[in-house]
């Protein structure tokens, strides 16, 4: 079978196989290890902590502590405001004031200010202070990761390309088998040829002349390369006379 | 018949460094919870308060003496409605600033649940290794011995050929 007539079976069988049925899957999973306290430390923690975010980014007043926070104040204001009345009222009686006298009217008209400005300064207090801490919770959420404690890479090598080297082969091999058959077995070539057997056949030259084309500085005076030495061993002794081929006849060496 | 490949890493820690971050470990998590569950008493609120209100007390006993000296020196009667009016003024600027004090430290309250809430969600355990196991599957992994079998194969039935 000629060269092109190869090509073009190989071309064939390519288009018919188009299946992708010879892949190879590469899986790898990984998995981490962590200390077991700091583990259940994390799972406590991530819980809890994550519950406070949540309540104070969609409910920042409306979460429990807020209401208690504002609970609190609203009754340490009103426990001021009774106190002050009552010292006036101490005060006043102890000078003669009466209770029903305008003077007192007055006094009780400005306390009952200052608790309307108390508990008005102790909700712009915490209501700012929930507006801060309910922007910092949207910073933390956006902020937060989950812990990974694994992962896994398939790859995945498919598609035509990957029969080439066995469609090759197998005709490589049939090849082999039909030449053999057709020359009885006298005109096999050599199945591994030897990469100087491989320039041979590629060149049609000896592998003389391959040498003395990679070694144009050798080129003798009169044009002509002289004989590749093969398995010669050369000696360089001083003295030797043993002749070498790239030294003029009689150098000594 | 696939291939499969496991590949183990694990850290190595100061032994000492490692038992110092075992025991931190409860404490960060007995510390962090109570802050979050517990702010207010977690920070000391109560004593901060008691010790914000003795300041403003004496601040309202001063301006008390003061306002009772002036008038007498004024020759303004102790019983006299202005000095009344007086007394009760220093009266609401000491509610006014127990209030502000007050309700500021239940805002330092919610800071410090917020914080311990950012540092609960931020805790990371340690790491310590982690295995990885890499399998190969697939028919194209037979190429290589198919092909390697069709060579041997082709050149036994040359050498029979010939």
């Amino acid at each position: 079978m000629s060269q092109p007539q190869l090509f073009k079976v190989l071309v064939k069988l390519e288009q018919r196989l188009s299946l992708n049925t010879m892949s190879t899957t590469k899986t790898t999973s990984q998995s981490n290890t962590y200390a077991p306290g700091s583990m259940a430390t994390y799972q406590n923690l991530t819980g809890s902590g994550g519950q406070v975010l949540s309540q104070n980014a969609s409910q920042p007043f409306s979460n429990p502590f807020f209401q208690s926070s504002l609970n609190a104040t609203g009754q340490a204001n009103t426990n001021l405001f009774n106190n002050s009345n009552t010292a006036l009222a101490q005060r006043s009686n102890a000078l003669g004031i009466p209770s029903n006298s305008p003077f007192m009217a007055s006094q009780l008209g400005a306390n009952q200010r200052q608790l309307m400005t108390n508990q008005s300064n102790s909700f712009n207090n915490l209501y700012a202070g929930a507006i801060a801490n309910r922007n910092n919770s949207v910073g933390s959420m956006m902020q937060y990761r989950p812990l990974q404690t694994g992962g896994s890479q398939v790859q995945a090598t498919g598609g035509p390309g990957t029969m080439l080297p066995l469609v090759d082969a197998s005709i490589a091999a049939g090849s082999q088998v039909a030449a053999s058959a057709l020359a009885g077995g006298n005109q096999v070539p050599p199945q591994n040829p030897t990469g100087d057997q491989q320039i041979q056949q590629d060149l049609g030259q000896s592998v003389g002349a391959q040498y003395q084309m990679q070694n144009p500085q050798q080129q003798l005076p009169n044009g002509q390369y002289p004989a590749y030495p093969g398995n010669q061993q050369l000696s360089y002794t001083m003295g030797s006379q043993v002749s070498n081929p790239f030294m003029p006849q009689g150098s000594g060496y | 018949m696939s291939t499969s490949t496991t590949t183990t890493a694990s850290n190595v820690f100061n032994p000492l460094a490692m038992a110092q971050y075992n025991s931190f470990q409860p404490q960060i998590q007995t510390q962090l919870q109570n802050n979050i569950n517990n702010p207010w008493s977690a920070m000391g609120g109560n004593q901060q308060f008691a010790n914000m209100n003795e300041a403003n007390q004496a601040q309202y006993g001063a301006n008390m003496g003061n306002s009772i000296s002036s008038a007498l020196a004024r020759g303004i009667q102790p019983n006299s409605p202005l000095l009344a009016s007086m007394i009760n003024k220093n009266a609401s600027q000491y509610s006014g600033a127990t209030s502000s004090g007050y309700s500021n430290l239940w805002q330092q309250a919610a800071n410090f649940r917020q914080g311990s809430a950012n540092a609960a969600a931020g805790y990371s355990p340690l790491a310590t290794g982690g295995v990885q196991k890499q399998s190969a599957g697939g028919l194209g992994q037979w190429i290589g011995v198919a092909t390697a079998a069709i060579q041997g194969a082709g050149q036994i039935g040359a050498a029979a050929v010939a």
